[in-house]
């Protein structure tokens, strides 16, 4: 079976891992027009460091052809760095100074079946929340053609996370699986 | 970043536009556009069949990736963006490579002249938090030479 993994890397893992217990203060995205979304990119920053989330297209292999798809990286930046991947679009510093107590991974594997035999896999990032206790962020990544991460904040947003079978179209429900695995990164 | 009344203003990097946006829509409209309202010019011209537009791209097995053929596809990509995201609000990505627009209904659409996989110009309708859309399903188009 060809397989496409798309999901973080242990070192990326690591680096997030390394934002737990500590006050991230501010959490960065692009002002939302409409929908609450930040194309490219959105960061979050502690006393000394700034933890960039970022969502960018790579060529890939696609159910069998190489395809355009936004892939998630994590990675430390410079201040320089945070700039909107949007012409003219404000930056949001949104305030959360509160002690990061815990991150969960969502990753999704979609997998294309004929004749019974599984032939194409595709595995991806479909969120990231980042539990402050009181309060959540939510980062959701399913629309991989477009770069667009979604935004959620709130005490309860995984409420608002899709089932993975939802990304699958209907039409093609019978030739896909989905699934979804989810863990914390505090027993990683 | 606009390139006014020219309406063609392709690829120099942080100056990409499609459309005439003075009024701030693309397209000079008046006021912003749903999906909805722009889907009958589309449909005079391009296909739609159980939400998708085009042929299922022959090369993968995912009903989301859809190819429409023509003698020119540039030029027919530039037509589908135009008649689709009129009376969108236009804004230039980044990069350079490309432009995105939202709708009154919140259908987020972005066109890239060139993609990375292909060569081809390409659009990604994206109706994820869309309030309507008009039964059009999320997918991306390449526009490919007829064979």
């Amino acid at each position: 079976m060809k397989h496409t993994d798309a999901r973080l890397t242990d070192t990326e893992k690591d680096l997030l891992k390394s934002l737990l217990n500590q006050t991230v203060i501010e959490f960065i995205h692009d002002d939302f027009n409409m929908v609450s979304s930040s194309y490219l990119n959105v960061w979050l920053t502690t006393e000394y460091d700034i933890f960039e989330v970022h969502f960018e297209i790579e060529v890939l292999d696609y159910f069998g052809a190489p395809e355009d798809i936004a892939v998630v990286s994590i990675q430390k930046v410079e201040q320089s760095e945070v700039t909107s991947g949007l012409v003219g679009r404000k930056l949001i510093h949104d305030k959360v100074n509160k002690e990061l107590k815990n991150i969960i991974i969502a990753e999704d594997t979609q997998t294309y079946i004929e004749n019974g035999v599984s032939e194409q896999a595709f595995s991806f990032v479909s969120a990231i929340i980042f539990d402050f206790d009181t309060t959540k962020i939510m980062l959701t990544f399913f629309d991989v053609f477009s770069e667009s991460i979604n935004v959620y904040r709130g005490p309860h947003v995984e409420k608002q996370l899709p089932e993975a079978i939802d990304d699958i179209p209907e039409e093609d429900r019978e030739s896909f699986r989905s699934t979804r695995e989810m863990y914390s990164l505090l027993s990683q | 970043m606009g390139s006014g009344n020219s309406g063609y203003n392709i690829g120099s990097a942080n100056s990409f536009t499609v459309g005439q946006v003075d009024s701030g829509f693309l397209g000079g409209t008046a006021t912003q556009h749903s999906l909805r309202e722009n889907l009958s010019d589309v449909t005079k011209q391009f296909d739609l069949h159980q939400g998708y537009f085009g042929i299922p791209s022959t090369k993968t097995n995912s009903s989301r990736t859809r190819n429409i053929q023509s003698d020119n596809p540039k030029k027919t990509a530039l037509q589908f963006y135009r008649l689709i995201a009129r009376g969108g609000q236009e804004v230039p990505l980044d990069n350079g490579k490309g432009v995105r627009s939202i709708m009154s209904d919140k259908t987020v659409i972005t066109y890239r002249e060139v993609s990375s996989s292909d060569g081809t110009s390409a659009i990604n309708i994206n109706v994820s938090n869309s309030t309507d859309n008009a039964g059009v399903k999320m997918q991306k188009i390449h526009f490919t030479k007829r064979g």
